[in-house]
């Protein structure tokens, strides 16, 4: 198998979820989030942030959107995290309905190349919702080797976040 | 149901070409994956890639995408003598940056039609309209021959630079 689990942590309320030391050994890096915010909000967003040693400190992301009714595209540059969007339900939102954010980083040990990462998620509250495809880019060539994931509120302790490394042939 | 990844094939360029091939592909999986972390030395934001199943340069592709790059929006293509692929960087994006994509296939041993969804986001430190693109595509290739081939190129005849990288992955379902 060329997918191998390298952590897995949950929701405590009270931060952002950190990954550390991540191993170097693989090509490319996944996170899974199974997650809802703790704010007092139908809504949560997505905050995240991936370097290591000198890492870049300010980043740039572009989201596309949709609600439901429109799509749409908006974007950030000059932010100290990269935003994904409202990825997650939150704490008015009906009990029990949890948010999908798949985040990909390819060729994350590569030190000639900035870092472009992915996010695929969203999330349905039964006539509401939100899909989102984002991405963000950190200025920053050295390989990753930390990163963390964080929502308003935090994310609760019903939420898991995996982190995955994946090799190639 | 559980889910096997293989990795199949890796190609990652140490010097700039306008295309790459991997063939001899393997039958004995259900789908096919691709990652792909692309630069093109084209000097526009956000050229694209092409991509021909076994040599096929018959008008057997189309496909149909969402973007946003600002604005947002949906079109097709149809009969065209490639799969016109994801997006990828350009040399008129942040320099050293490269694009996030995806190109899935699903049962590309069938002898159905192949149909194909991608994802790619191209960044670029930018906020002004038309200068990043996110996109989904589903693409279709009528064709009923089982995948053995893939050639993927620059799609403007540019070429492909160092450090361009593309993972071919086997997927095979079981216990469904």
């Amino acid at each position: 198998m060329s997918m191998y689990p390298i952590a897995s942590a949950q929701g405590n309320g009270s931060g952002a979820i950190y990954f550390n030391n991540i191993p170097q050994n693989f090509t490319h890096l996944q996170v899974r989030i199974f997650g809802r915010g703790g704010t007092a909000s139908t809504g949560s967003n997505i905050y995240t942030n991936w370097g290591g040693s000198g890492s870049a400190t300010t980043f740039s992301d572009h989201i596309l959107n949709g609600n439901g009714s429109t799509a749409s595209s908006s974007a950030n540059t000059g932010l100290s995290y990269i935003f994904g969007g409202t990825m997650f339900p939150a704490a008015s939102s009906t009990a029990n309905i949890m948010g999908v954010c798949i985040i990909d980083i390819l060729d994350y040990t590569n030190t000639n190349k900035y870092k472009t990462i992915k996010m695929l998620g969203g999330n349905d509250q039964n006539g509401s919702g939100q899909v989102i495809l984002a991405s963000g880019l950190i200025q920053y060539s050295g390989a990753i080797t930390t990163g963390y994931v964080d929502t308003e509120g935090s994310f609760t302790t019903s939420t898991t976040v995996q982190l995955y490394g994946i090799t190639t042939a | 149901m559980s889910i096997f990844l293989q990795p199949l094939q890796t190609v990652t360029l140490s010097s700039s070409t306008n295309s790459i091939n991997f063939t001899n592909i393997p039958q004995t999986f259900t789908d096919l994956k691709i990652e792909i972390s692309a630069r093109s030395d084209r000097a526009i934001n956000s050229p694209s890639l092409g991509i021909k199943f076994n040599n096929d340069s018959a008008s057997n592709y189309s496909k149909t995408v969402i973007y946003g790059n600002g604005g947002a929006g949906s079109y097709n293509s149809s009969n065209n003598n490639e799969f016109d692929g994801p997006s990828i960087t350009g040399s008129s994006d942040t320099a050293n940056t490269f694009s996030n994509s995806v190109v899935y296939i699903a049962n590309y041993a069938n002898s159905n039609y192949k149909s194909i969804i991608t994802d790619s986001v191209i960044e670029n430190n930018s906020s002004t309209s038309g200068t990043y693109l996110l996109e989904m595509m589903a693409g279709l290739w009528r064709n009923t021959a089982a995948i053995s081939s893939i050639n993927i190129f620059e799609n403007n005849g540019n070429n492909l630079i160092s450090g361009t990288k593309f993972s071919l992955y086997g997927v095979l379902r079981s216990g469904i």
